[in-house]
């Protein structure tokens, strides 16, 4: 009898450490292809004490730069953004925020509103394996799901990702204990050029009319907001594509008045902020490269200051040194990748180490 | 619902908690509720043949007992032999009547779900070939679930009563469970009446170690399935889409591509669904028995699909090999064409029609029969080149023994069977030849090396990992030869090193099957029929 349960209890044992060493093998890293997918985890890594939270898709983690806001306004900050990360997802990484600290200010990226259901799996999952178990991840996966997710594969990714085992590689076995890191508050560097060309045309629509749930949404973040007494703003980054229709640029406008909100389209401010898309932007367009992200970031700190009581936290020693730390790993980022695009014409290495 | 499925794992779950829950005499009952609530899963409509194929069979079985009851009465109360005889004759021609009427209506609603549109499509030919613009509408009926299967089991059931081989059931519910039993519904195996009631309503309590067991069984069934048979499937599927860009070489490689996962497919299936059954302490019978194995067409017959072979040759082949007709025709054929030709020739025609059905049972489509009538070809022609072999084999009389031969006898007929499966997945029975044909003709043995297989098909770690699964299904064979149940070997390993198999092939299922994102979930093979 007593040997039977030593045999069921070392089994159960020996399967549960085999599956989960399994699974954290398979789980990709993010450390060479689709960096994008390690942007919200480490919202967890930081301190929890940021001024402004960011909160958007990729127009979000690649367009501003919190070290300016720091280093020209004492701003502390950080950009909870991921590819494509809808506006419900953006909603729960609110919530999810406040779990954590109460920002003064969340700043919302409205390119978002443009998706009214679910997208895509695989940017589902760059948005929501990175979120920590709680009552808004729950959410977040309710609202996000598509058709052939199934709610397993969220509480254990192996069944989502265990036809990985033929792409294993070393970065799998040198990253099983740490993940890499690959931003810094966010803020994925790209100090690479690749000027805007071409820009294609804006897609023909029959309606330009944002969808029910995104509004849906949006109301919800602005009481979530008020409720917590957070400003919150609406931003449209200065990227040159996915177009942002004037009709939809209305809507906004509109509905920011309505609810007395502060709402920026900076594709307006393009000449005020000095954006030259021939130096500014690491893919034509698409997102701002690290150098338009500062000039983004500057304009938008005196934004900030002047609507809201912002502190100047560089005089705060703890913050200052954290934060310094911070700056100098940035500016020695950006050295090491303009070294490599001078060396190799490429960046290489794209993690922040 | 997929057996591969998590809402199949979940309904399981709940069928199990209900049967321990229910006290063991009404455990049958537990049973079937799950079967009937499985069925509706595949589509409340398909109930509706269900049950009436259970609901005539049972009428017309209770009208057979019941006259089968009042003709032993009456004879009991009759002392003249003649009167006696004339009750009989009366009360058998009754219940003649009953079966035929049973036959005809469980068998019209297979024939309706599955044949309707094959004969409207053949009538449509004919009109076009006599000239005439008229057609017939197609009625695109849905085939109701394991309909080939359930209803062939209850016409054996019927058989067996109208036989007084089987005492028929009294409780249409139990009649019910027969014919619906869920694990089976979906591809067999055929069971028969008096085998599955041995244990089909005993309510038999789950234990740890029959769990263990059925466990295994099925772990096994989803193995074959998932890491073999899914995971070669869409290869198979651009080498058939495109015959006239595959043939020769590439033809071979389909023919052979479908045995494996054929045979994946259907025994893991089987797996499943018997170690299912073993759960509830059910016994059902197998339908495999290593046929890759086999030395002859006959002998294959005799290990694959077992069931179903037996069901033909028991309810087809003897009855109407021993039928009125047959002995009438076998008379004439003696007398016309002797003793030898003329003895075989009856043998022959009853093998085609039995092959014949059976192919027809498989699909409606000309493919199928073509496909059921090569095997009985190749069987015919095996009979009749049998004294041939004889003489062979007494000029050579050690070659039989010789492991070489036996090896050549075993390659034989595997490929033999993989020719004639060609009529199962290549459209068009003049496709399937020219295919055939395109081995001698076109082999191009150099243009199938150089394209590569692992580029135009499945990446080339596809091909391993199912390499991987079919190294395990020979390790698997090994340990069952002689017939051994392979968990009979699990047992007698330390059992470090049996958790520590089980342990390996349930992560292997894990990690290499195609399941879950990506892939879509495919039905098992024999579903369809």
């Amino acid at each position: 009898m007593y040997m039977r349960w030593v045999k069921i209890f070392s089994s159960i044992i020996a399967f549960v450490l085999v599956f989960f060493v399994v699974q954290r093998l398979l789980v990709p890293k993010y450390a060479t292809v689709v960096l994008e997918g390690g942007l919200i985890r480490e919202y967890y890594s930081s301190n929890f004490d940021h001024n402004v939270v960011f909160i958007g898709d990729c127009e979000v983690y690649a367009n501003f730069s919190p070290i300016t806001l720091w280093d020209e306004f004492g701003i502390t900050s950080f950009l909870r953004g991921s590819p494509q990360q809808l506006i419900w997802q953006s909603y729960y990484l609110f919530h999810d925020t406040l779990r954590f600290e109460t920002p003064d200010v969340v700043v919302f990226n409205v390119l978002a509103m443009q998706y009214n259901e679910p997208q895509y799996e695989p940017y589902n999952r760059l948005t929501l394996d990175g979120m920590r178990w709680s009552r808004a991840k729950f959410s977040a996966i309710s609202a996000s799901r598509l058709y052939d997710e199934s709610w397993l594969s969220y509480f254990l990714p192996f069944f989502r990702y265990k036809d990985r085992w033929r792409d294993i590689s070393g970065e799998d076995f040198r990253y099983f204990f740490r993940s890499p890191r690959v931003s810094i508050n966010g803020f994925m560097i790209r100090s690479d050029v690749v000027p805007a060309g071409f820009i294609p045309a804006p897609l023909p629509r029959a309606n330009f009319q944002f969808g029910d749930t995104a509004y849906y949404y949006l109301d919800r973040m602005v009481q979530l907001a008020a409720h917590n007494d957070i400003n919150l703003v609406l931003v449209k980054a200065p990227t040159l594509y996915p177009h942002w229709h004037a009709q939809w640029d209305e809507q906004m406008v509109d509905f920011a008045q309505r609810n007395n909100l502060l709402y920026i389209n900076f594709l307006e401010y393009i000449e005020a902020m000095g954006l030259d898309f021939d130096t500014d932007t690491f893919n034509a367009g698409l997102h701002l490269n690290v150098f338009g992200a500062e000039k983004l970031a500057r304009f938008f700190g005196e934004i900030l200051l002047e609507h809201f009581d912002l502190p100047d936290r560089r005089n705060e020693s703890d913050t200052a040194a954290a934060w310094n730390n911070k700056s100098e790993l940035y500016h020695r980022i950006i050295e090491r990748q303009q070294a490599e695009i001078s060396t190799y014409g490429r960046i290489i290495n794209f993690l922040i180490n | 619902m997929l057996f591969t499925s998590s809402a199949f794992v979940a309904f399981m779950a709940i069928v199990l908690i209900l049967y321990r829950v229910f006290p063991q005499r009404h455990r049958w009952f537990v049973l079937l509720v799950a079967s009937m609530t499985f069925y509706g899963f595949a589509g409340p409509s398909f109930l509706f043949y269900i049950t009436a194929t259970i609901v005539c069979t049972y009428i017309c079985t209770t009208r057979i007992r019941l006259l089968r009851n009042a003709r032993d009465n009456a004879v009991a109360d009759t002392v003249d032999k003649t009167a006696r005889k004339a009750i009989r004759a009366k009360a058998k021609a009754a219940c003649k009547r009953w079966f035929v009427a049973c036959l005809l209506v469980t068998l019209g609603l297979l024939a309706i779900a599955k044949y309707t549109d094959f004969v409207i499509g053949n009538a449509n030919s004919l009109l076009g070939l006599i000239g005439s613009g008229r057609r017939f509408g197609f009625m695109h009926l849905a085939l109701p679930m394991g309909i080939s299967f359930y209803t062939f089991q209850t016409v054996g059931y019927i058989i067996d009563v109208y036989r007084e081989k089987t005492t028929p059931l009294t409780n249409p519910f139990k009649l019910a469970l027969f014919v619906s039993f869920f694990p089976q519904v979906i591809q067999g195996p055929i069971s028969r009446f008096d085998d599955l009631s041995q244990t089909l309503y005993s309510g038999t309590p789950v234990n740890r170690h029959g769990f263990t067991r059925a466990a295994q069984r099925i772990l096994i069934g989803f193995f074959k399935k998932l890491v073999i048979a899914d995971r070669l499937w869409p290869a198979l599927l651009v080498l058939i889409e495109a015959p006239d860009e595959f043939r020769g070489a590439f033809y071979l490689f389909s023919i052979l591509l479908y045995a494996i996962i054929l045979f994946a497919d259907f025994t893991g299936g089987l797996d499943i669904t018997i170690g299912i059954a073993e759960i509830f302490g059910i016994r059902l019978a197998e339908n495999f028995n290593r046929p890759f194995y086999s030395r002859s067409t006959q002998e294959y017959w005799q290990r694959w699909h077992i069931t179903m072979y037996t069901w033909f040759r028991d309810y087809v082949f003897y009855p109407v090999s021993v039928g009125k007709s047959m002995l009438r025709f076998s008379k004439f054929s003696r007398r016309f064409f002797g003793d030898g030709i003329g003895k075989r020739l009856p043998v022959h025609i009853t093998l085609l029609w039995t092959w014949f059905l059976t192919g027809f049972w498989h699909g409606a489509t000309w493919n199928f029969v073509a496909w059921g009538l090569a095997n009985g070809i190749v069987i015919m022609v095996s009979l009749e080149l049998a004294p041939l072999y004889e003489r062979f084999h007494k000029v050579f009389p050690s070659l039989g023994e010789k492991k070489f031969y036996r090896i050549f006898q075993i390659f034989r007929t595997f490929w033999l069977m993989n020719m004639i499966r060609s009529f199962d997945i290549y459209p068009g029975v003049m496709n399937a030849f020219r295919l055939m044909l395109s081995v001698i003709t076109e082999f191009d043995l150099s243009g199938f090396i150089s394209r590569n297989i692992s580029e135009l098909t499945l990446p080339i770690s596809d091909y391993v990992s199912a390499g991987i699964g079919l190294l395990v299904l020979f390790w698997l064979s090994w340990l069952g030869r002689g017939g051994i149940d392979f968990r009979d070997k699990w047992a007698t390993f330390a059992w470090p090193v049996r958790y520590g198999v089980v342990g390996a092939i349930l992560f292997t299922v894990l990690i290499l099957g195609a399941y879950g994102h990506g892939y879509d979930a495919r039905q098992f093979i024999y579903n369809q029929f």
